[in-house]
């Protein structure tokens, strides 16, 4: 479980992110829906912990600083940080050893053979293409067994299949119980998928809604509806 | 922290296998390292030289200390400061790792660092006064290990003070006001010693730096100490001074690590503007000052090629920077050079060539060739070339004349011996350029970049065979080239003048391709 409490986080040219709440529950996706700015990133790189916040968040019952946090969540961001000179497989065995995963080869296999990776075990990252760099980043967030999964705009520069497998996964891990919060501008693309929506605008959470809530409209259509609207606070609920 | 000691080694061994991964880099570094280390060579040929005497051993301790020194003053007053490079910050950070493992990360990779730093030290004293006198290996060792320290020291020095900053969230001055006290006094010392030696600079500063006092002065005091321990062989010396500096380096190490508080949020930010910064550099381009202030400034394009120029004099006149800092450093640093230790125009002037021939504009160049608006743009590509030579060309000629200039003062020159002086640079700075444009043409871009730079320099050198070779021409026929200035000199500058010409224009039909990027 993810559970952000008041988070605040000013950088000083008024965007940024402002008494933020909310909760990526055990066996659901939860997704953050915002247009450019609109806080996604900073309260998902908050969640890590790559900013200073104020507020209280927890990751499965611990500090998001605590190194218990930090074993628990796996994090894939929108643009890939690899290593440039070291090879797929070199990734994976410190990834590996770092977070201690018993037989850790076995499942980063598992998600090199979905993403159709296998034979470039042995290429350098900086040898890869876009898309195959993001799978790399994937595998690498996947194979320490997170509880809970931070994703921020997944989707960046991967082709329709592994679009299709990603989302395959999500939904797999969903249902192994592992918390899933998804940061994404792209509706349509999670649109079957989701179970709980935050939808932020200016910094501000304007509107939470379950799926099993929603029924007369889609979460697009609620979205474009909030982000028409005027005042951000006047519908939060 | 196993597994950060293993990244750490993974990474080395990553980077050597980038170097070997295409047969001819592999090849062409292996003979570059050869080439390098044949230079070496002679240092431990012993034969027909005289042992080390304590004269000369004093200078090679005071060569490494120098250099050393000049390492450590650069790192307390370099601007871009990170713990690390992106991509460690982003697993170190977000990775299941205590604060105390990633400090512990950080010391061990500048420790690796400051020893390549502390070979670099002693490589180029030890060349000098091994080519002399016999210099032993425990002048070379403890002279490694001493440098090591030194750079060591005032590295973990800079992130305990950088760290201290990202905790408590502010900018403080500690690193620039500790380097500049550490100017201050040394120049107050120097002053002492200036007026109480007769208004005898050099003298000055020898005596400053052989006296007893010196020994005091922490780090490099006792640096010197433990070195020249060895010219007395004096075992406790050596101990005390080494150890002096290992408990130091322990005690700032440990007090490093064990900072509180959270950082990630700077540090990350830091090593994301560092990483990009080091891969700019490292790829030739320039780079500039990202907070520096640019100025409102307009100007009227001219029509067809010369737009790559009016271009070119907009941003100059945007930055309203002729010279960046990297050149400021650099003539201050010849300036010194020159005035201490060459000591006649000649001397001087072959200095500022070999420092031109390094540098001249291959950064601007490079990068200005890199844009493909200067392919696209439809025109004569000899003139192409020419507009986008000029304002580096320009800015050159400048760099030259203002190191020039200071030679009239330093050596007591005619004028007329002057402006030929200043004239024959001037004509080599074409010569330059037109050898880059033709290592442009030929080399492109090398993965490689110690490969490419050493290609580079070669077809530079060749570049200039022709002028040396009419150098030796003159001298080999009239005996004296001082006596000829009034032939040589107009000879020698229209000889550089043409072969650049020649060699630019039959380089200019890549104008037209993209000749940097395309392979």
């Amino acid at each position: 479980m993810i559970e952000v409490k008041n988070l605040t986080k000013d950088y000083g040219n008024g965007a940024g992110a402002r008494n933020v709440n909310l909760v990526a529950k055990p066996g659901e996706i939860t997704v953050l829906l915002g247009s450019n700015g609109a806080g996604k990133s900073t309260t998902i790189k908050s969640i890590i912990g790559l900013l200073k916040f104020k507020g209280e968040i927890e990751i499965c019952g611990h500090q998001n600083l605590s190194v218990e946090a930090k074993k628990s969540f796996g994090y894939i961001p929108e643009t890939p940080v690899l290593y440039d000179l070291l090879s797929i497989q070199e990734h994976i065995d410190f990834i590996g050893n770092a977070y201690n995963v018993p037989n850790y080869q076995a499942e980063a296999d598992k998600y090199l053979s979905i993403f159709r990776l296998t034979e470039k075990r042995k290429s350098v990252a900086k040898e890869l293409s876009k898309g195959m760099r993001q799978k790399l980043s994937m595998t690498l967030a996947l194979m320490i067994h997170p509880k809970a999964l931070l994703v921020d705009e997944p989707m960046m520069g991967l082709d329709p299949k592994s679009i299709q497998d990603t989302l395959d996964i999500l939904v797999a891990l969903k249902n192994e119980g592992v918390s899933i919060l998804m940061s994404t501008h792209i509706i349509d693309m999670v649109e079957e998928v989701w179970d709980s929506a935050y939808i932020m605008k200016q910094g501000e959470m304007v509107k939470h809604v379950d799926r099993r809530d929603l029924t007369t409209q889609s979460l697009k259509d609620l979205f474009f509806e909030l982000d028409r609207a005027g005042e951000p606070n006047e519908q939060f609920d | 922290m196993n597994n950060l000691i293993k990244l750490f080694f993974t990474k080395k061994k990553a980077k050597l296998r980038s170097i070997f991964t295409k047969p001819v880099s592999g090849i062409f570094t292996l003979l570059l390292v050869a080439g390098y280390v044949s230079m070496f060579i002679p240092v431990f040929d012993t034969a027909g030289k005289e042992p080390i005497d304590a004269m000369m051993a004093s200078i090679y301790i005071m060569l490494v200390l120098a250099m050393a020194l000049i390492v450590c003053l650069m790192t307390l007053l370099q601007k871009r400061q990170a713990l690390f490079f992106e991509e460690d910050s982003y697993y170190l950070f977000i990775g299941p790792f205590t604060n105390r493992q990633i400090l512990s990360y950080g010391v061990v990779d500048s420790l690796f660092l400051s020893f390549l730093t502390g070979l670099i030290c002693v490589a180029l004293p030890m060349l000098g006064v091994a080519s002399m006198v016999v210099l032993p290996l425990s002048y070379i060792l403890l002279g490694i290990l001493i440098s090591t320290l030194i750079v060591f020291l005032f590295t973990i020095m800079a992130q305990y003070i950088y760290l201290k900053d990202l905790v408590r969230e502010t900018k403080s001055q500690t690193k620039k006001i500790i380097g500049f006290a550490f100017i201050v006094v040394i120049a107050g010392f120097l002053s002492y010693s200036y007026f109480t030696n007769g208004s005898d600079i050099k003298a000055g500063l020898m005596n400053f730096l052989l006296s007893k006092e010196f020994y005091y002065v922490p780090i490099i005091g006792w640096a010197k100490y433990a070195l020249e321990g060895l010219i007395t062989n004096d075992f406790l010396a050596i101990l005390l001074g080494s150890g002096l500096l290992v408990a130091l380096s322990v005690a700032l190490s440990m007090l490093l690590v064990r900072i509180k508080g959270y950082f990630y949020e700077k540090a990350m930010i830091d090593a994301v503007e560092y990483s990009e910064f080091y891969k700019k550099a490292m790829s030739g381009e320039v780079v500039e000052n990202e907070h520096k202030k640019h100025y409102e400034a307009t100007i009227h394009y001219q029509k067809g090629e010369g737009a790559i120029l009016s271009k070119s004099l907009l941003v100059l006149k945007k930055s309203r920077t002729i010279f960046t800092q990297q050149d400021l450093m650099s003539l201050v640093g010849v300036f010194i050079f020159g005035f201490f230790v060459l000591t006649n125009v000649l001397t001087y002037g072959g200095f500022v060539l070999l420092y031109l021939m390094n540098t001249s504009g291959t950064n601007t160049l490079i990068e200005e060739l890199k844009m493909n608006y200067i392919y696209l743009i439809p025109g004569n590509p000899f003139k192409k070339l020419i507009n986008t030579l000029i304002v580096p060309v320009v800015k050159t000629i400048l760099l030259s004349m203002t190191m020039m200039a200071a030679s009239y003062f330093m050596f007591d020159m005619k004028v007329m011996d002057w402006l030929a002086g200043m004239g024959i640079i001037v004509s080599f700075v074409f010569v330059f350029y037109a050898g880059n444009i033709v290592s442009i043409r030929m080399l492109k871009s090398r993965a490689n970049k110690m490969l490419e730079s050493a290609l580079r320099m070669f077809v530079v050198l060749a570049t200039c065979a022709p002028s040396a070779g009419l150098i030796w021409l003159i001298y080999h026929f009239t005996g004296n080239l001082m006596l000829n200035l009034a032939f040589l000199v107009p000879m020698l500058m229209g000889f550089n003048l043409l072969i650049s010409f020649l060699l630019i224009y039959a380089c200019s039909s890549m104008m037209n391709g993209n000749a940097y990027t395309a392979d």
